[in-house]
């Protein structure tokens, strides 16, 4: 708050005193006293005023001034009276008054919704770990009893073991910090235990795996790219094209690029020659609940899988593209940095 | 024959698992009550411990640990908590081995298996025999009238699920389906050449007319005079 401003803003006072000291003139002049007399009174109520207005406006510039600052260099604005002094003229009081009682109702209101949230979480997450016994169970007596039937619900089961995963990975993508590590893993044992897990997809719809240069190593965290690439093998199964010229295939491929030692990383591509995506939607794949053309037209699909790749990835630092021909197939591509310095830096 | 020792209170997995295991020739010892678990394993004497971390009354880590004072027996921890702090804490607390629910039961037995191997405790494996054929996985040696001749992998892997299943017609696709879980991702045409390499293999040390094709399924393993016609 400028002087300026202040004054404006107290402008009828300042008229008013200057209109009561032109008074006291006139009525002193009446009086016939002398003028120099009326010119010191006058001259001296006017000190005294503009002395109180300059440390009222002292006192309220102080106040406006950390209020200010506390605003702007605090992104916990919901905090603000915590941090400010009660100041000790009454709007001032008013104000501060008026903001602690609405920051704290928003606090409270805040902390409540989060133990909810919270709450709900724990909860997710119980249920996830309970689901999998008899998820267990039922691979279990299947297991026991081989037939043609039992390779049906075998293949249901590892699609509702995927959709668990998925909402697993969803209530943590709240709270993504707590839970992962980077560490070295091999691209070669993540990728086979994907495959093998959704073995009874890949047979039934007689898609072969290929790989490739996999015996490379990159730094990631080994449960969340089981997870992303559980994901996108997930779509390249579902989206198989009916009849593609040399076999349906996924590929998995990985390749180094780039000798120099702060830009090395690791490239893992994961093709098919699927369905592929119109070149519409390719740009929005990643969007929240997006399923596209092909959500619509061949089945039904939750728009969650490749959203939550993405978002696990950002996290853990990882570029992750796609690129798509609808009729040809879809290439999805991980870079894995190299360089430490990559995740001191970021 | 081994004696796997089950500590798990769910009970539908308790009895599915224990079949699981008779099935591929183990003994099973599972008991309902878990307040001594480790006592009651000490007894059992088993030749592998498989050991479930959420139990009603003790904490999984807690028997891992006592177990651990007083005995070396395999130990496979199998959980739903996939945490990397409780595999850390098992594997620190001396289980050789960390598997999570839900787990195939192919890739369990599998890993049953090499923690027995690591242990020194595998060389004794379970022979399949039909009319004749003796197979011995660890070796991948085929006997069959005197005469013996070494398989490969894939050929021993395809022959081991067609003893398990004689008599019976399996499927083309729980031949590859098997034979992913090893990390050989077969496709057809390559399952039907390794088919037919086992064949010859086998009419190698006189074994004819024991291999069938049931054309659009899968094979079968019979002995021919017994086939219908």
């Amino acid at each position: 708050m400028s002087f300026t401003t202040y004054l404006r803003d107290k402008i009828a006072l300042c008229l008013g005193l200057l209109a009561a000291l032109a008074l006291c003139a006139l009525i002193l002049h009446a009086f016939s006293v002398p003028i120099a007399a009326i010119v010191v009174v006058c001259s001296l109520g006017l000190i005294v005023f503009v002395a109180m207005l300059t440390w009222s406006y002292l006192m309220r510039r102080r106040f406006f001034k950390s209020l200010a600052q506390t605003l702007v260099c605090n992104c916990e604005s919901t905090y603000v009276t915590e941090l400010l002094e009660r100041p000790g003229f009454a709007e001032g009081q008013l104000v501060y008054d008026a903001l602690a009682r609405a920051t704290k109702l928003m606090n409270d209101r805040i902390a409540s919704y989060q133990q909810v949230s919270e709450e709900y979480q724990e909860y997710v997450e119980t249920w996830i770990h309970e689901i999998k016994t008899p998820i267990s169970a039922a691979r279990l007596v299947l297991a026991n009893n081989e037939d043609e039937r039992s390779r049906a619900l075998e293949r249901e089961l590892e699609r509702i073991e995927s959709f668990v995963e998925q909402a697993l990975y969803y209530a943590r993508s709240a709270t993504l910090e707590k839970d992962y590590a980077i560490r070295k893993v091999s691209l070669d044992t993540v990728i086979k235990g994907v495959v093998r897990k959704q073995s009874r997809s890949f047979i039934e719809q007689a898609i072969t795996p290929h790989f490739e240069g996999l015996e490379l190593s990159v730094y990631t965290d080994a449960k969340w790219l089981d997870f992303i690439i559980g994901q996108i093998v997930t779509n390249a199964i579902k989206y198989h094209a009916k009849d593609p010229a040399g076999g349906r295939i996924v590929s998995f491929s990985a390749e180094l690029k780039e000798a120099d030692f702060e830009t090395q990383r690791v490239v893992l591509l994961i093709q098919d020659n699927g369905i592929g995506i119109p070149a519409i939607d390719v740009e929005r794949v990643f969007e929240k609940g997006f399923t596209g053309q092909n959500g619509r037209k061949y089945s039904k699909s939750t728009g969650i899988g490749l959203y939550l790749c993405k978002k696990l990835c950002n996290k853990m630092l990882l570029p992750l593209s796609l690129a798509s021909e609808a009729g040809r197939g879809t290439t999805v591509a991980i870079e894995f940095p190299l360089s430490k310095m990559h995740f001191l830096s970021s | 024959m081994f004696t796997a020792y089950l500590v798990e209170d769910d009970q539908k997995i308790r009895e599915e698992l224990s079949v699981l295991l008779e099935r591929h020739a183990y003994r099973v010892r599972a008991p309902e009550q878990f307040e001594d678990v480790v006592s009651g394993i000490l007894e059992a004497a088993p030749d592998v411990v498989l050991l479930d971390l959420n139990l009603p009354t003790v904490d999984g880590l807690v028997v891992c640990r006592e177990l651990r004072k007083a005995s070396e027996v395999p130990l496979i921890v199998v959980t739903s908590r996939d945490n990397d702090l409780d595999e850390l804490m098992s594997m620190n607390l001396g289980a050789d081995d960390f598997v999570t629910k839900p787990y195939s039961p192919q890739i369990l037995l599998a890993r049953i298996a090499s923690v027995l191997k690591r242990c020194d405790k595998g060389r004794v494996s379970h022979r399949y025999s039909y009319q004749g054929i003796e197979l011995e996985p660890a070796t991948s040696m085929v006997s069959y009238g005197g005469k013996s001749v070494e398989l490969t992998k894939n050929e021993m892997r395809i022959l081991r699920m067609l003893l398990e299943h004689a008599e019976k017609v399996v499927l083309r696709e729980d031949l590859q389906h098997e034979l992913w879980q090893s990390d050989e991702f077969v496709d057809d045409n390559t399952l039907t050449v390794n088919v037919n390499r086992l064949r010859a293999t086998l009419a190698s040390i006189g074994v004819s007319g024991f291999l069938h094709t049931k054309r659009g399924m899968g094979y079968l393993l019979q002995e021919v005079h017994a086939v219908p016609s």
